[in-house]
């Protein structure tokens, strides 16, 4: 749960490798494992400049998502949403933003940024990410100040990606 | 003076009783003869019948045509099949799909796909004798199977059933479908809460057994479904709408009440020291509020908690560390002293939490409805969303 951004589209990815097509295409440095893309529900492990993070990520229904979301005005009846979630983790962060804008580039559909309430259309989103991207030092500066742990977490991580290979 | 009105004899007597024994003896009089009647029902139903025999007649024979091509389609599938041929191996994008010995896949000809739908074009999609298995995504693997299919390497079974005289009917094979794919849909729904989630395998010689088998395990994909769904929002018994409790709602239980006031007095202070940042976006802000909170639990701004209940990992696997695959996190979840858990809560600097959300998190963590969500947000209070 936490914060949430999601990828509305009348079409899905079939393959994590479409995806990383996709990402690669956009030029951010982020790469995914490759897991059943399909069968995707709960947290997505990547690399992000080379440190491993990963953000959860979900496949659902448009109408169902549609139908719940009674204060958001939809102008299309969206066949599917991609969910995305992070922690308070930056790398998280940044990695959901780059993967969704990538998604949402390749499937020709929008992005709702959940926090604030509004929705991105793919050109947008893509631009977002860079954005993001920009920011990044001044990102990470802030996760060292607020966050201590954060370095052991991905030293825990590369162990265990390392265990996993 | 008022005149007087106009005075009209009649022969009709004025009682009422005597006016319903004239009208029925009219009745009687104008009626056609009965055995006329009779004559002319006679004839209809007659007439009826012969329409009924000449439409049965015709329904045959489109079925026995029907069934006569669906054997050799049939027929050719299975001199197609082999249990022994290669497929190429999971982890690949065409895993499981057919490939020649060589290595090539021949996927996109591949005469035994299975296809979860009434087939339109007969002359591309034959008719599925799932010796393979659909997955719900409609993609060709090596999970595990469900529903129906024959035993594996039993196409002589398949090939006896034809030979003997025991092929399954054009409507048979067609409820055969329909179950089918009904079950996928079900199981689709059903990983979207738990991606390992399977019916108990079916196993029957028969097609009417194994249609059986499909609605059977539809039943219990429905059954898994209704509990999963039972984990989401708390709902009236009559009319099914959510029940949405005022802010800042009590459970009655201390310890959860106590925690939920002291976290959000936490929150408080973490959103007042590093005040309105007009640099930051929404969503960065947020992820800052987050990044913070937690940073300040683990190090004990709040009596009892343990710093490794903060952002903690929820998975189905034995892999519950961060970084997990299919692993989901809650950003606070209370625990009591034997382990077990007493709350979740959930910081939310944007919009509410979705029903999604509170299943999958109750259903990885093993917990019951019973278990209370407690969403915090410093403007709309601790909102007690789903109990």
């Amino acid at each position: 749960m936490a914060i949430e951004m999601f990828v509305f589209s009348d079409r899905q990815l079939n393959s994590i490798a479409e995806w990383q097509t996709a990402i690669d295409a956009e030029g951010f440095p982020l790469k995914l494992k490759d897991v059943n893309f399909v069968e995707l529900c709960g947290f997505l492990p990547a690399l992000l400049n080379g440190e491993p993070t990963g953000f959860e990520c979900y496949h659902d229904l448009g109408d169902d998502f549609i139908r719940e979301a009674e204060d958001l005005n939809f102008d299309h009846a969206w066949k599917f949403v991609c969910g995305f979630r992070w922690i308070g983790d930056f790398y998280e962060f940044q990695a959901a933003w780059m993967a969704g804008a990538a998604y949402a580039v390749a499937t020709n559909g929008i992005v709702l940024d959940d926090e604030s309430g509004t929705f991105l259309g793919a050109v947008e989103a893509r631009e977002e990410a860079r954005k993001i991207i920009r920011d990044m030092p001044e990102l990470e500066a802030i996760m060292r100040k607020l966050d201590p742990t954060r370095p052991q977490r991905v030293q825990e991580l590369r162990a265990r990606w390392s265990e996993k290979r | 003076m008022k005149p007087p009105l106009p005075h009209c004899e009649s022969a009709v007597p004025r009682t009422l009783h005597a006016q319903f024994e004239i009208a029925k003896a009219m009745r009687t009089l104008l009626a056609p003869d009965g055995d006329e009647l009779l004559r002319r029902r006679r004839a209809e139903i007659i007439a009826l019948r012969r329409d009924l025999e000449v439409l049965a007649g015709d329904i045959r024979k489109a079925f026995e045509e029907a069934a006569v091509l669906a054997k050799a389609e049939l027929r050719a599938a299975l001199k197609k099949y082999s249990p022994d041929q290669p497929r190429v191996s999971a982890g690949n994008p065409d895993g499981g799909q057919w490939t020649r010995e060589d290595g090539g896949s021949q996927s996109s000809t591949n005469p035994t796909y299975p296809s979860n739908r009434i087939s339109t074009d007969r002359s591309e999609t034959p008719v599925r004798y799932a010796s393979l298995e659909i997955s719900p995504g409609n993609v060709l693997t090596d999970a595990p199977v469900f529903g129906t299919r024959y035993a594996a390497g039993n196409e002589r079974n398949e090939e006896n059933e034809l030979e003997g005289g025991m092929e399954p009917s054009p409507g048979q094979l067609i409820r055969l479908d329909v179950a089918q794919a009904r079950l996928n849909d079900l199981i689709a729904q059903a990983r979207k809460i738990d991606r390992n989630w399977s019916p108990q395998p079916g196993f029957a010689e028969s097609i009417e057994g194994r249609i059986l088998n499909l609605e059977a395990q539809a039943q219990e994909a429905e059954a898994f479904l209704a509990r999963v769904r039972d984990l989401g929002y708390a709902r009236d018994p009559v009319t099914g709408r959510r029940i949405i409790w005022p802010p800042n709602t009590k459970t009655g239980n201390p310890l959860i009440d106590k925690t939920t006031e002291q976290l959000m007095d936490l929150l408080g202070r973490v959103m007042d020291e590093n005040g309105p940042r007009p640099d930051l976006d929404r969503k960065r802000y947020g992820t800052l509020i987050h990044t913070e909170f937690a940073d300040k639990l683990r190090a004990g701004a709040v009596p009892g908690v343990k710093a490794n209940d903060v952002e903690r990992t929820f998975s189905l696997t034995e892999d519950k560390f961060y970084g997990a695959e299919n692993s989901v996190r809650g950003d606070y979840v209370l625990t009591r002293d034997d382990g077990s858990i007493a709350a979740f809560y959930d910081i939310k600097t944007g919009r509410g939490m979705s029903e999604f959300q509170v299943i999958r998190l109750r259903y990885m963590s093993n917990s019951g409805r019973a278990i209370p969500v407690i969403q915090l947000n410093r403007e709309r209070g601790a909102i007690l969303k789903h109990r």
